[in-house]
Protein backbone atom coordinates (compact mmCIF):
# COMPACT_ATOMS: atom_id res chain seq x y z
CA UNK A 1 0.00 0.00 0.00
CA UNK A 2 2.79 2.44 0.94
CA UNK A 3 4.43 1.79 -2.43
CA UNK A 4 1.25 2.84 -4.25
CA UNK A 5 1.02 5.99 -2.16
CA UNK A 6 4.66 6.92 -2.67
CA UNK A 7 4.26 8.94 -5.94
CA UNK A 8 1.40 11.01 -4.49
CA UNK A 9 3.22 11.55 -1.20
CA UNK A 10 6.34 12.59 -3.11
CA UNK A 11 4.45 15.12 -5.23
CA UNK A 12 2.61 16.51 -2.19
CA UNK A 13 5.90 16.73 -0.29
CA UNK A 14 7.50 18.63 -3.16
CA UNK A 15 4.73 21.07 -3.99
CA UNK A 16 3.10 21.46 -0.58
CA UNK A 17 5.21 20.52 2.40
CA UNK A 18 8.57 21.78 1.10
CA UNK A 19 7.28 25.28 0.19
CA UNK A 20 5.25 25.44 3.39
CA UNK A 21 8.10 24.55 5.73
CA UNK A 22 10.49 26.76 3.70
CA UNK A 23 8.12 29.69 4.18
CA UNK A 24 7.86 29.05 7.91
CA UNK A 25 11.67 28.73 8.13
CA UNK A 26 12.44 31.88 6.14
CA UNK A 27 9.84 33.88 8.06
CA UNK A 28 12.25 33.88 11.01
CA UNK A 29 15.10 35.41 8.98
CA UNK A 30 16.02 38.74 7.46
CA UNK A 31 16.32 37.46 3.93
CA UNK A 32 16.58 40.07 1.17
CA UNK A 33 17.32 38.65 -2.27
CA UNK A 34 19.54 41.61 -3.14
CA UNK A 35 21.90 40.79 -0.28
CA UNK A 36 24.05 37.76 0.39
CA UNK A 37 23.53 37.93 4.15
CA UNK A 38 20.71 36.01 5.81
CA UNK A 39 20.41 36.80 9.51
CA UNK A 40 18.19 35.26 12.16
CA UNK A 41 15.42 37.68 13.13
CA UNK A 42 13.26 35.65 15.50
CA UNK A 43 9.74 37.05 15.49
CA UNK A 44 10.84 40.49 14.19
CA UNK A 45 9.18 40.00 10.79
CA UNK A 46 5.91 39.11 12.49
CA UNK A 47 5.98 41.98 14.98
CA UNK A 48 6.96 44.45 12.24
CA UNK A 49 4.06 43.33 10.05
CA UNK A 50 1.54 43.34 12.88
CA UNK A 51 2.54 46.90 13.80
CA UNK A 52 2.19 48.16 10.21
CA UNK A 53 -0.90 50.17 9.27
CA UNK A 54 -0.73 48.77 5.75
CA UNK A 55 -1.00 45.18 6.97
CA UNK A 56 -4.27 45.96 8.73
CA UNK A 57 -5.54 47.96 5.76
CA UNK A 58 -4.89 45.07 3.37
CA UNK A 59 -6.36 42.58 5.86
CA UNK A 60 -9.48 44.76 6.11
CA UNK A 61 -9.68 45.01 2.32
CA UNK A 62 -9.34 41.23 2.05
CA UNK A 63 -12.14 40.56 4.54
CA UNK A 64 -14.41 43.09 2.84
CA UNK A 65 -13.75 41.88 -0.72
CA UNK A 66 -13.87 38.17 0.21
CA UNK A 67 -17.02 38.60 2.34
CA UNK A 68 -18.89 40.64 -0.25
CA UNK A 69 -17.89 38.53 -3.25
CA UNK A 70 -18.57 35.16 -1.57
CA UNK A 71 -21.96 36.39 -0.31
CA UNK A 72 -22.90 37.71 -3.75
CA UNK A 73 -21.69 34.53 -5.44
CA UNK A 74 -23.72 32.41 -3.03
CA UNK A 75 -26.95 34.36 -3.58
CA UNK A 76 -26.59 34.48 -7.37
CA UNK A 77 -25.24 30.94 -7.62
CA UNK A 78 -28.11 29.56 -5.55
CA UNK A 79 -30.68 31.55 -7.52
CA UNK A 80 -29.29 30.29 -10.83
CA UNK A 81 -29.02 26.71 -9.53
CA UNK A 82 -32.69 26.85 -8.49
CA UNK A 83 -33.62 28.36 -11.85
CA UNK A 84 -31.75 25.60 -13.64
CA UNK A 85 -33.41 23.01 -11.40
CA UNK A 86 -36.79 24.38 -12.43
CA UNK A 87 -35.83 24.40 -16.12
CA UNK A 88 -37.09 21.57 -18.23
CA UNK A 89 -35.23 22.41 -21.46
CA UNK A 90 -31.75 23.63 -22.37
CA UNK A 91 -30.27 22.96 -18.92
CA UNK A 92 -27.01 21.63 -20.32
CA UNK A 93 -26.55 24.54 -22.71
CA UNK A 94 -27.37 27.16 -20.07
CA UNK A 95 -25.10 25.57 -17.46
CA UNK A 96 -22.30 25.28 -20.04
CA UNK A 97 -22.62 28.96 -21.02
CA UNK A 98 -22.75 29.96 -17.36
CA UNK A 99 -19.65 27.96 -16.62
CA UNK A 100 -17.55 29.55 -19.39
CA UNK A 101 -16.16 32.44 -17.25
CA UNK A 102 -14.77 29.86 -14.82
CA UNK A 103 -12.88 28.15 -17.64
CA UNK A 104 -11.21 31.35 -18.90
CA UNK A 105 -7.67 31.87 -17.60
CA UNK A 106 -7.92 34.52 -14.84
CA UNK A 107 -5.40 36.90 -16.39
CA UNK A 108 -7.10 36.68 -19.80
CA UNK A 109 -10.46 37.21 -18.10
CA UNK A 110 -8.95 40.17 -16.25
CA UNK A 111 -7.81 41.75 -19.50
CA UNK A 112 -11.31 41.29 -21.00
CA UNK A 113 -12.82 42.91 -17.94
CA UNK A 114 -10.32 45.74 -17.98
CA UNK A 115 -11.31 46.66 -21.53
CA UNK A 116 -14.95 46.57 -20.39
CA UNK A 117 -14.46 48.76 -17.31
CA UNK A 118 -11.80 51.14 -18.62
CA UNK A 119 -12.87 54.80 -18.51
CA UNK A 120 -14.65 56.56 -21.42
CA UNK A 121 -13.92 54.14 -24.27
CA UNK A 122 -14.43 50.87 -22.39
CA UNK A 123 -17.42 48.75 -23.46
CA UNK A 124 -19.48 49.58 -20.36
CA UNK A 125 -18.75 53.32 -20.38
CA UNK A 126 -19.34 53.60 -24.12
CA UNK A 127 -22.70 51.81 -23.75
CA UNK A 128 -23.82 53.94 -20.79
CA UNK A 129 -22.72 57.16 -22.48
CA UNK A 130 -24.74 56.22 -25.57
CA UNK A 131 -27.82 56.23 -23.28
CA UNK A 132 -26.80 59.63 -21.87
CA UNK A 133 -25.84 58.06 -18.52
CA UNK A 134 -22.67 59.45 -16.98
CA UNK A 135 -20.75 56.38 -15.76
CA UNK A 136 -18.87 56.20 -12.47
CA UNK A 137 -15.11 55.85 -12.34
CA UNK A 138 -15.11 52.04 -12.16
CA UNK A 139 -11.37 51.57 -11.62
CA UNK A 140 -10.23 55.00 -10.43
CA UNK A 141 -12.57 55.71 -7.52
CA UNK A 142 -11.67 53.70 -4.37
CA UNK A 143 -15.26 52.61 -3.63
CA UNK A 144 -16.14 51.82 -7.24
CA UNK A 145 -12.83 49.97 -7.68
CA UNK A 146 -13.76 47.69 -4.77
CA UNK A 147 -17.19 47.17 -6.33
CA UNK A 148 -15.59 46.34 -9.69
CA UNK A 149 -13.19 43.73 -8.31
CA UNK A 150 -16.08 42.12 -6.36
CA UNK A 151 -18.09 41.99 -9.61
CA UNK A 152 -15.09 40.54 -11.45
CA UNK A 153 -14.60 37.81 -8.85
CA UNK A 154 -18.32 37.07 -8.90
CA UNK A 155 -18.31 36.78 -12.71
CA UNK A 156 -15.41 34.35 -12.50
CA UNK A 157 -16.39 32.13 -9.57
CA UNK A 158 -20.16 32.28 -9.28
CA UNK A 159 -20.49 29.51 -11.93
CA UNK A 160 -18.54 27.17 -9.63
CA UNK A 161 -21.02 27.68 -6.81
CA UNK A 162 -23.93 27.42 -9.20
CA UNK A 163 -22.72 24.10 -10.55
CA UNK A 164 -22.00 22.56 -7.13
CA UNK A 165 -25.37 23.71 -5.75
CA UNK A 166 -27.15 22.49 -8.89
CA UNK A 167 -25.46 19.09 -8.45
CA UNK A 168 -26.70 19.11 -4.84
CA UNK A 169 -30.23 19.83 -6.00
CA UNK A 170 -30.04 16.89 -8.39
CA UNK A 171 -29.50 14.56 -5.44
CA UNK A 172 -32.53 16.01 -3.69
CA UNK A 173 -35.35 13.70 -2.60
CA UNK A 174 -38.26 15.08 -4.66
CA UNK A 175 -40.78 13.17 -2.53
CA UNK A 176 -40.36 15.81 0.18
CA UNK A 177 -41.16 18.61 -2.24
CA UNK A 178 -44.14 16.78 -3.65
CA UNK A 179 -45.48 16.07 -0.17
CA UNK A 180 -45.12 19.74 0.78
CA UNK A 181 -46.86 20.82 -2.41
CA UNK A 182 -49.75 18.49 -1.65
CA UNK A 183 -49.94 20.11 1.79
CA UNK A 184 -50.34 23.48 0.01
CA UNK A 185 -46.83 24.96 0.51
CA UNK A 186 -45.98 27.95 -1.71
CA UNK A 187 -42.70 28.17 -3.67
CA UNK A 188 -41.17 30.47 -1.01
CA UNK A 189 -42.20 28.08 1.74
CA UNK A 190 -40.63 25.20 -0.21
CA UNK A 191 -37.42 27.21 -0.55
CA UNK A 192 -37.18 28.40 3.08
CA UNK A 193 -38.49 25.35 4.90
CA UNK A 194 -37.32 22.43 2.75
CA UNK A 195 -34.74 23.24 0.07
CA UNK A 196 -32.45 25.55 2.06
CA UNK A 197 -32.40 23.44 5.26
CA UNK A 198 -31.65 20.33 3.21
CA UNK A 199 -28.89 22.11 1.33
CA UNK A 200 -27.33 23.77 4.37
CA UNK A 201 -24.39 21.35 4.69
CA UNK A 202 -23.58 21.75 1.00
CA UNK A 203 -23.95 25.53 1.17
CA UNK A 204 -21.60 25.74 4.15
CA UNK A 205 -19.17 23.43 2.38
CA UNK A 206 -18.99 25.58 -0.79
CA UNK A 207 -18.79 28.75 1.28
CA UNK A 208 -15.82 27.29 3.18
CA UNK A 209 -14.10 26.23 -0.06
CA UNK A 210 -14.76 29.58 -1.77
CA UNK A 211 -13.66 31.57 1.27
CA UNK A 212 -10.34 29.74 1.39
CA UNK A 213 -9.94 30.22 -2.33
CA UNK A 214 -11.01 33.88 -2.29
CA UNK A 215 -8.28 34.68 0.24
CA UNK A 216 -5.83 33.89 -2.56
CA UNK A 217 -7.63 36.42 -4.82
CA UNK A 218 -4.79 37.91 -6.82
CA UNK A 219 -4.79 37.67 -10.62
CA UNK A 220 -7.99 39.56 -11.47
CA UNK A 221 -7.17 42.39 -9.05
CA UNK A 222 -3.58 42.52 -10.28
CA UNK A 223 -4.75 43.02 -13.86
CA UNK A 224 -7.69 45.31 -13.10
CA UNK A 225 -6.34 47.73 -10.48
CA UNK A 226 -3.01 46.36 -9.23
CA UNK A 227 -4.36 46.97 -5.74
CA UNK A 228 -5.17 50.60 -6.41
CA UNK A 229 -6.13 53.30 -6.46
CA UNK A 230 -3.66 53.69 -3.60
CA UNK A 231 -4.39 50.67 -1.43
CA UNK A 232 -8.17 50.54 -2.01
CA UNK A 233 -8.19 47.04 -3.52
CA UNK A 234 -4.90 45.78 -2.14
CA UNK A 235 -5.56 42.38 -0.62
CA UNK A 236 -3.22 40.39 1.57
CA UNK A 237 -1.97 38.32 -1.39
CA UNK A 238 -1.19 41.45 -3.41
CA UNK A 239 0.71 42.86 -0.45
CA UNK A 240 2.61 39.57 -0.12
CA UNK A 241 3.47 39.79 -3.83
CA UNK A 242 4.57 43.39 -3.35
CA UNK A 243 6.92 42.48 -0.50
CA UNK A 244 8.17 39.23 -2.02
CA UNK A 245 8.49 39.99 -5.71
CA UNK A 246 8.80 43.78 -5.90
CA UNK A 247 10.82 44.49 -2.75
CA UNK A 248 12.45 41.00 -2.85
CA UNK A 249 12.12 40.64 0.95
CA UNK A 250 11.62 36.90 1.20
CA UNK A 251 11.67 36.80 5.02
CA UNK A 252 8.87 39.34 5.47
CA UNK A 253 6.83 37.92 2.59
CA UNK A 254 7.11 34.45 4.15
CA UNK A 255 5.96 35.82 7.51
CA UNK A 256 2.99 37.45 5.79
CA UNK A 257 2.19 34.15 4.07
CA UNK A 258 2.25 32.35 7.43
CA UNK A 259 0.03 35.01 9.02
CA UNK A 260 -2.44 34.66 6.13
CA UNK A 261 -2.44 30.90 6.60
CA UNK A 262 -3.21 31.31 10.30
CA UNK A 263 -6.09 33.70 9.58
CA UNK A 264 -7.59 31.42 6.88
CA UNK A 265 -7.15 28.34 9.10
CA UNK A 266 -8.94 30.11 11.95
CA UNK A 267 -11.80 31.10 9.68
CA UNK A 268 -12.18 27.60 8.30
CA UNK A 269 -12.01 26.13 11.82
CA UNK A 270 -14.78 28.55 12.79
CA UNK A 271 -16.88 27.46 9.82
CA UNK A 272 -16.35 23.76 10.63
CA UNK A 273 -17.25 24.40 14.26
CA UNK A 274 -20.36 26.25 13.07
CA UNK A 275 -21.29 23.35 10.80
CA UNK A 276 -20.76 20.76 13.53
CA UNK A 277 -22.74 22.83 16.00
CA UNK A 278 -25.69 23.30 13.65
CA UNK A 279 -25.79 19.76 12.39
CA UNK A 280 -23.31 16.92 12.28
CA UNK A 281 -24.10 15.85 8.75
CA UNK A 282 -21.77 18.33 7.00
CA UNK A 283 -18.35 16.65 7.16
CA UNK B 1 3.03 69.10 -1.12
CA UNK B 2 2.06 71.83 -3.58
CA UNK B 3 2.91 69.57 -6.52
CA UNK B 4 0.82 66.66 -5.20
CA UNK B 5 -2.01 69.02 -4.36
CA UNK B 6 -1.88 70.33 -7.94
CA UNK B 7 -2.08 66.75 -9.22
CA UNK B 8 -5.02 66.13 -6.90
CA UNK B 9 -6.88 69.13 -8.29
CA UNK B 10 -5.99 68.22 -11.88
CA UNK B 11 -7.34 64.70 -11.40
CA UNK B 12 -10.86 66.14 -11.69
CA UNK B 13 -10.08 66.68 -15.37
CA UNK B 14 -8.23 63.42 -15.92
CA UNK B 15 -9.52 60.38 -17.77
CA UNK B 16 -11.57 58.17 -15.40
CA UNK B 17 -9.54 55.32 -13.99
CA UNK B 18 -6.22 56.98 -14.79
CA UNK B 19 -4.65 55.52 -11.66
CA UNK B 20 -4.96 52.02 -13.11
CA UNK B 21 -3.78 52.94 -16.61
CA UNK B 22 -0.40 52.47 -18.21
CA UNK B 23 1.07 53.27 -21.60
CA UNK B 24 -1.38 51.11 -23.60
CA UNK B 25 -4.48 52.82 -22.23
CA UNK B 26 -2.65 56.14 -22.38
CA UNK B 27 -2.01 55.74 -26.09
CA UNK B 28 -5.67 54.86 -26.76
CA UNK B 29 -6.73 57.93 -24.74
CA UNK B 30 -4.57 60.17 -26.90
CA UNK B 31 -5.42 58.49 -30.20
CA UNK B 32 -9.17 58.53 -29.50
CA UNK B 33 -9.03 62.21 -28.51
CA UNK B 34 -10.09 61.44 -24.92
CA UNK B 35 -7.04 63.01 -23.26
CA UNK B 36 -5.67 66.41 -24.24
CA UNK B 37 -2.18 66.19 -22.86
CA UNK B 38 0.13 63.87 -20.99
CA UNK B 39 3.22 61.74 -21.19
CA UNK B 40 3.66 59.18 -23.93
CA UNK B 41 6.15 56.39 -24.44
CA UNK B 42 8.31 57.05 -27.49
CA UNK B 43 7.53 53.57 -28.84
CA UNK B 44 3.80 54.45 -28.93
CA UNK B 45 4.17 57.74 -30.80
CA UNK B 46 3.81 56.21 -34.28
CA UNK B 47 0.21 55.22 -33.42
CA UNK B 48 -0.78 58.87 -33.29
CA UNK B 49 -0.10 59.31 -36.99
CA UNK B 50 -1.74 56.04 -38.03
CA UNK B 51 -5.16 56.91 -39.54
CA UNK B 52 -6.47 53.42 -38.83
CA UNK B 53 -5.84 53.83 -35.11
CA UNK B 54 -5.92 57.55 -34.46
CA UNK B 55 -8.54 60.29 -34.64
CA UNK B 56 -5.94 63.01 -34.22
CA UNK B 57 -3.62 62.47 -37.19
CA UNK B 58 -1.79 65.72 -37.90
CA UNK B 59 -3.59 67.50 -35.05
CA UNK B 60 -1.10 66.92 -32.26
CA UNK B 61 2.52 67.66 -31.55
CA UNK B 62 5.13 66.42 -29.09
CA UNK B 63 7.08 68.80 -26.88
CA UNK B 64 9.62 68.85 -24.08
CA UNK B 65 7.91 69.01 -20.65
CA UNK B 66 8.05 72.59 -19.39
CA UNK B 67 10.94 73.08 -17.01
CA UNK B 68 12.75 69.97 -18.20
CA UNK B 69 14.45 67.80 -15.57
CA UNK B 70 12.17 64.87 -16.40
CA UNK B 71 13.53 61.41 -15.68
CA UNK B 72 15.18 59.43 -18.45
CA UNK B 73 14.40 55.75 -18.30
CA UNK B 74 15.56 53.12 -20.73
CA UNK B 75 15.03 49.46 -21.40
CA UNK B 76 18.14 47.28 -21.45
CA UNK B 77 19.53 43.90 -22.26
CA UNK B 78 19.42 41.20 -19.59
CA UNK B 79 22.45 39.02 -20.16
CA UNK B 80 22.36 35.54 -18.70
CA UNK B 81 25.52 34.39 -16.96
CA UNK B 82 25.46 31.38 -19.26
CA UNK B 83 26.09 33.77 -22.18
CA UNK B 84 29.70 34.00 -21.04
CA UNK B 85 30.18 30.62 -22.67
CA UNK B 86 30.09 32.36 -26.04
CA UNK B 87 31.28 35.90 -25.49
CA UNK B 88 32.16 36.42 -29.11
CA UNK B 89 28.61 35.61 -30.26
CA UNK B 90 27.15 37.86 -27.57
CA UNK B 91 29.39 40.72 -28.64
CA UNK B 92 28.36 40.24 -32.28
CA UNK B 93 24.64 40.31 -31.35
CA UNK B 94 25.06 43.51 -29.34
CA UNK B 95 27.21 45.13 -32.02
CA UNK B 96 24.71 44.24 -34.73
CA UNK B 97 21.71 45.45 -32.72
CA UNK B 98 23.39 48.74 -31.92
CA UNK B 99 25.06 49.54 -35.23
CA UNK B 100 23.85 52.50 -37.24
CA UNK B 101 22.12 50.47 -39.96
CA UNK B 102 20.09 48.40 -37.48
CA UNK B 103 19.04 51.49 -35.52
CA UNK B 104 18.10 53.31 -38.69
CA UNK B 105 16.03 50.30 -39.84
CA UNK B 106 14.28 49.94 -36.50
CA UNK B 107 13.70 53.65 -35.88
CA UNK B 108 9.93 53.17 -36.23
CA UNK B 109 9.95 50.56 -33.46
CA UNK B 110 12.31 52.00 -30.87
CA UNK B 111 14.10 55.25 -30.17
CA UNK B 112 17.61 55.10 -31.68
CA UNK B 113 20.15 55.31 -28.90
CA UNK B 114 22.82 56.65 -31.24
CA UNK B 115 22.63 60.43 -31.36
CA UNK B 116 23.91 60.37 -34.93
CA UNK B 117 20.81 58.41 -35.96
CA UNK B 118 18.34 60.17 -33.65
CA UNK B 119 19.43 63.62 -34.84
CA UNK B 120 19.66 62.67 -38.52
CA UNK B 121 17.40 65.19 -40.36
CA UNK B 122 15.99 62.42 -42.58
CA UNK B 123 15.00 60.33 -39.53
CA UNK B 124 13.59 63.38 -37.75
CA UNK B 125 11.53 64.31 -40.81
CA UNK B 126 10.14 60.77 -41.15
CA UNK B 127 9.41 60.28 -37.45
CA UNK B 128 8.24 63.69 -36.34
CA UNK B 129 8.36 62.98 -32.60
CA UNK B 130 12.13 62.46 -32.56
CA UNK B 131 13.05 66.16 -32.43
CA UNK B 132 11.16 66.39 -29.12
CA UNK B 133 12.73 63.14 -27.89
CA UNK B 134 16.17 64.50 -28.70
CA UNK B 135 15.47 67.74 -26.82
CA UNK B 136 14.12 65.73 -23.88
CA UNK B 137 17.42 63.89 -23.67
CA UNK B 138 19.25 67.23 -23.51
CA UNK B 139 17.31 68.48 -20.49
CA UNK B 140 16.35 65.19 -18.83
CA UNK B 141 18.12 63.64 -15.89
CA UNK B 142 18.76 60.00 -15.06
CA UNK B 143 17.06 58.56 -12.00
CA UNK B 144 19.13 58.69 -8.80
CA UNK B 145 21.87 56.06 -8.79
CA UNK B 146 20.40 54.21 -5.84
CA UNK B 147 19.75 50.49 -6.11
CA UNK B 148 16.58 50.86 -4.04
CA UNK B 149 15.21 53.86 -5.96
CA UNK B 150 12.47 51.94 -7.79
CA UNK B 151 11.39 50.15 -4.63
CA UNK B 152 11.32 53.40 -2.64
CA UNK B 153 9.41 55.09 -5.47
CA UNK B 154 6.86 52.27 -5.51
CA UNK B 155 6.29 52.57 -1.76
CA UNK B 156 5.98 56.37 -1.93
CA UNK B 157 3.81 56.34 -5.08
CA UNK B 158 1.14 54.24 -3.34
CA UNK B 159 0.75 57.01 -0.77
CA UNK B 160 0.88 59.76 -3.39
CA UNK B 161 -1.97 58.10 -5.31
CA UNK B 162 -3.93 57.84 -2.06
CA UNK B 163 -3.57 61.62 -1.73
CA UNK B 164 -4.54 62.23 -5.36
CA UNK B 165 -7.73 60.14 -5.18
CA UNK B 166 -8.69 61.63 -1.82
CA UNK B 167 -8.12 58.59 0.37
CA UNK B 168 -5.74 60.58 2.57
CA UNK B 169 -4.89 64.27 3.07
CA UNK B 170 -1.78 65.25 1.07
CA UNK B 171 0.41 65.92 4.10
CA UNK B 172 -0.59 62.72 5.89
CA UNK B 173 0.03 60.68 2.73
CA UNK B 174 3.46 62.21 2.12
CA UNK B 175 4.41 61.79 5.81
CA UNK B 176 3.33 58.13 5.70
CA UNK B 177 5.20 57.56 2.41
CA UNK B 178 8.34 59.24 3.78
CA UNK B 179 8.19 57.12 6.96
CA UNK B 180 7.80 53.94 4.91
CA UNK B 181 10.73 54.86 2.66
CA UNK B 182 12.90 55.57 5.72
CA UNK B 183 11.84 52.21 7.15
CA UNK B 184 12.72 50.48 3.85
CA UNK B 185 16.12 52.17 3.65
CA UNK B 186 16.77 51.35 7.32
CA UNK B 187 16.15 47.68 6.57
CA UNK B 188 18.59 47.93 3.68
CA UNK B 189 21.26 49.44 5.89
CA UNK B 190 21.21 53.10 4.75
CA UNK B 191 20.02 54.32 8.14
CA UNK B 192 20.62 52.97 11.62
CA UNK B 193 17.51 51.53 13.24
Amino acid sequence: MWLFMAPSVLVIALVLFYPFFSAVYYSFFNYYLGSQAITFAGFDNYTALLSEARFWITMGNTFFIVGASVALQLVLGLALALALYACTRGVRLISLLNFLPHVVTPVVGGIFLKWIFVGRWGLLDATLISFNIFPPDWLGDPDWARFTVIMADTWKFMPFLMLVLYAGLQAFDTALLEAARIDGASNWQLLWHIILPMMKPLILFVVAIRTMDAFRFFDLIYVLTNGGPGTATETITLYTYQIGFRLLEVGRASALGVLTLIVVAMMVALLIWFMQRRGREAF
Amino acid sequence: MAAIDLYRRLSAFAVPGFTSQANDENTVNFAQDVAATGQQWATRCATMDNPQRSKVVGKIQWAVPPGGRQAITTDGYAISKFSTKNKEMLFRILAKALDEDSQRGAADLATPTRRAVLNDPAIQAKFRWYPAVSKCLDVGEPLPALAEFNEAAEVACKRIVQAIVGQMPVKAALDAGAAEVVELLTRRGYYRG
